[in-house]
């Protein structure tokens, strides 16, 4: 079971991270537990040689999915306190709040999309998994990924215009 | 990349992600407290993870270790290694010992109680040596030989980490082999699996393993498969 730990000490911030853009604050952590804890009891379902972070990422997206659906919220997204976002540099206190600014209208429309467009750019460019990855986790064809992928940035882009 | 991109990975970075620092632990928690529920048994071939061995294995043995190995299987022994596991012992291409170790970028060491291997595979950056059943090496079940001897660079961490799955009755045994970390895995058959530095779970190999001794000496790692007791196999382990 050690062996596992380390899976997970490995697997945690991008498990919690998926719950979280999927379920939102109050689930993520305990999507991701559960999650983890569904992967290892279906361990032998598992495909070696197959990636394992895609296949715990769908077992745990599930997860989160479920308790986002029966909590009837949405994810609730928030950004870190002032200060605390990560990134080299120290901007000036005016060029944080506008970019602060910026990424909660981007928070915003990201809520307003349908969850599996949300999940793909979610995946794409907030978790950073690449397209293989992503339509792993998503059990989708690469290209699925790629037009839900298109299709949630136009309408992204599509919402952060008519905003300025 | 576009903008917007770009705003999309600033902000993945600058969401407020909760805290997942005590993840592991209570995950192995929840796994101890709560039973497992019994399934049904499942065919041997069908290989259930019976137990996993976690390496933080060099990234270049790690490399190796992702190809999937489908040489053509020629028995030298007298009798073929039963199907299915026969089929899928996939130990690489055979070759002559010298052939071996020109390439491959270890020296492979061979237990001087065993004698002449009775064949030499490589594949993947792997030798694997074979030997045939003999007075003091009965025939294993599992592969049809007397003994396997696996090498592959890759450093058993001094951590090296094993876990046992609930419901199997594979025993692992931390052992010594002259003074190498090693461990004695033994009972049902299981596969084992390394953990990449990237979080990948590799497997071992592509059959399962019966009685298995796994050390590393000097960067290499080692792996006898035979039907042997422990203390045989650590014996002929210690001659190499």
């Amino acid at each position: 079971m050690r062996a596992y730990e380390e899976l997970v000490r490995r697997h945690r911030e991008i498990a919690v991270r998926t719950a979280y853009v999927i379920a939102g604050p109050s689930e993520a952590e305990d999507a991701a537990q559960e999650g983890f804890v569904k992967a290892y009891r279906a361990l032998d379902r598992f495909r070696p040689g197959a990636p394992f972070r895609p296949w715990l990422l769908r077992i745990v997206a599930n997860e989160a999915r479920n308790r986002a659906r029966s909590a009837g919220r949405r994810a609730g997204l928030a950004l870190r306190a002032a200060g605390g976002a990560s990134g080299g540099g120290a901007p000036s206190p005016e060029e944080a709040a506008v970019a602060r600014e910026d990424l909660s209208r981007l928070v915003e429309a990201l809520g307003d999309l349908r969850e599996p467009d949300r999940l793909a750019v979610g995946y794409r460019f907030l978790l950073g998994l690449s397209e293989a990855e992503t339509a792993e986790a998503l059990g989708v064809p690469r290209g699925t990924v790629k037009s839900r992928v298109s299709r949630a940035l136009a309408r992204l882009r599509a919402r952060m215009e008519e905003e300025r | 990349m576009s903008d917007l991109e770009r705003d999309l990975e600033r902000l993945g970075h600058a969401l407020d992600y909760p805290d997942a620092s005590g993840l592991p632990e209570a995950v192995t928690a929840r796994l101890r407290a709560e039973p497992v529920p019994v399934r049904r048994r499942r065919p041997l071939r069908r290989a259930v993870l019976l137990a996993a061995v976690v390496v933080l294995a060099v990234a270049g043995a790690a490399v190796a270790a992702r190809f999937v190995l489908r040489g053509v299987f020629i028995a030298p022994g007298p009798t073929p290694p039963p199907a299915p596991i026969g089929e899928s012992l996939g130990l690489g291409r055979s070759v002559t010992l010298a052939e071996a170790r020109a390439e491959v970028t270890f020296p492979v060491r061979l237990p001087s109680a065993l004698g002449a291997p009775d064949g030499v595979f490589v594949g993947a950056g792997r030798v694997t040596a074979v030997f045939d059943p003999g007075d003091r090496l009965p025939r294993d079940p599992r592969t049809g030989f007397g003994a396997l001897l696996t090498q592959f660079r890759a450093d058993l961490d001094e951590d090296l980490i094993v876990a046992k799955l609930p419901q199997t009755g594979t025993v692992v045994e931390r052992v010594t082999v002259d003074d190498a970390p090693g461990f004695w895995l033994e009972g049902e058959p299981h596969a084992v699996y390394y953990v990449d530095e990237e979080g990948e779970v590799i497997e071992d190999t592509v059959r399962l393993a019966g009685n298995v001794l796994l050390w590393e000496r000097g960067g290499v790692t080692y792996r006898l498969e035979a039907d042997l007791s422990r203390d045989e196999a650590v014996a002929i382990a210690s001659s190499a």
